[in-house]
């Protein structure tokens, strides 16, 4: 395994690396109550990942966090945050807050604001994190003609 | 007809003459100046309109894509960029009508300083404890009173990752 980085790097980043995600979490969470919110969770979550694939190399971020999985995330999110809008026409309007307001400084206060945020971070996290990886492994190879594009996945 | 009335629909007969001329011009890079016109005068429309923020998105995003667009043109084709001095001393007198119309006028269509044009922000704070109790209200601002806005950036990112993904997509292309 001589991908990556150095091995002193490789062990702080796997020691670093849950507490990103714990914390990029609790920022989705508590997103309503304490500053932060679905998009900087999401891009803290996303900053994790990457560090993964700096320290590791591509295969082993997309080992932790399937290319497809991710696609499919993305979609979830922004499906999710809109079927949240959407509901809101049960009650009358759209995004109109349908749920029971709850109590102030709480998790479970300001309605469809917890859901909503926690669609938001999962959307921005595996969206940017798609992107970051493949921008990363964008290669370009000569060829006879000028210059050709692949991704470093297919290098053997 | 007030003042601020006649400006605006002057700034926008300019906006329409852009975007016409755009369409219908012979050279590539006049039709791309010409769009830059159309949407410079937008953002200036949003900012006579009190969105100073989407003003300077607008702003920005006209200067990139002008940007990027004249260098892809002229590495296409090498077409002249110079310019005769006339076109410049008539851009230069027009550029000195509007801003004098702009200084004579300033008072009727700003407000003064320190008093800001959109007043909603006062309501938005005290109803985001009140009526959603939520503690953060940047957050309840974000996605309950302004949900449109948040979904549409939610749209700008998928887009913006579909594109990554079809530019540098590596099955199905032609030059295989």
């Amino acid at each position: 395994m001589n991908k990556g980085m150095s091995e002193i790097v490789k062990s702080i980043s796997k020691i670093v690396f849950p507490f990103i995600m714990v914390f990029g979490i609790s920022l989705i969470l508590y997103g309503h109550v304490t500053p932060g919110g679905g998009f900087a969770g999401g891009v803290l979550l996303t900053g994790g990942f990457v560090l993964l694939l700096l320290a590791f190399g591509a295969e082993h971020a997309f080992k932790i966090f399937p290319r497809k999985i991710a696609k499919s995330l993305d979609s979830i999110g922004a499906l999710g945050f809109l079927s949240i809008a959407l509901l809101g026409l049960l009650g009358g309007a759209f995004f109109l807050n349908f749920l029971p307001k709850g109590r102030l400084f709480h998790i479970w206060g300001g309605g469809t604001l917890l859901f909503s945020n926690i669609m938001i971070g999962i959307k921005v996290g595996s969206a940017l994190f798609i992107a970051i990886a493949t921008l990363s492994m964008a290669r370009l190879v000569h060829i006879k003609k000028g210059l050709k594009y692949r991704q470093s996945e297919e290098e053997k | 007809m007030t003042v601020n009335m006649l400006i605006l629909v002057t700034l926008m007969v300019f906006m329409a003459a852009g975007s016409v001329i755009a369409i219908m011009a012979k050279s590539l890079t006049s039709s791309i100046v010409s769009m830059g016109t159309a949407g410079l005068i937008l953002s200036i429309l949003f900012l006579l309109l009190g969105a100073p923020d989407i003003a300077i998105v607008q702003v920005f995003v006209e200067i990139v894509a002008l940007v990027v667009l004249l260098s892809i043109i002229h590495r296409e084709s090498s077409a002249d960029m110079s310019s005769s001095g006339i076109y410049a001393g008539i851009t230069l007198v027009i550029f000195a009508v509007f801003l004098f119309t702009f200084m004579l006028h300033f008072k009727e269509m700003f407000r003064p300083f320190g008093e800001p044009a959109i007043t909603m922000g006062a309501g938005y704070l005290s109803s985001s404890v009140t009526h959603l109790k939520a503690a953060n209200a940047v957050t309840a601002t974000v996605l309950d009173f302004r949900g449109y806005d948040t979904l549409g950036e939610a749209t700008v990112i998928f887009t913006a990752v579909i594109g990554v993904l079809v530019l540098l997509r590596t099955r199905g292309r032609s030059d295989e």
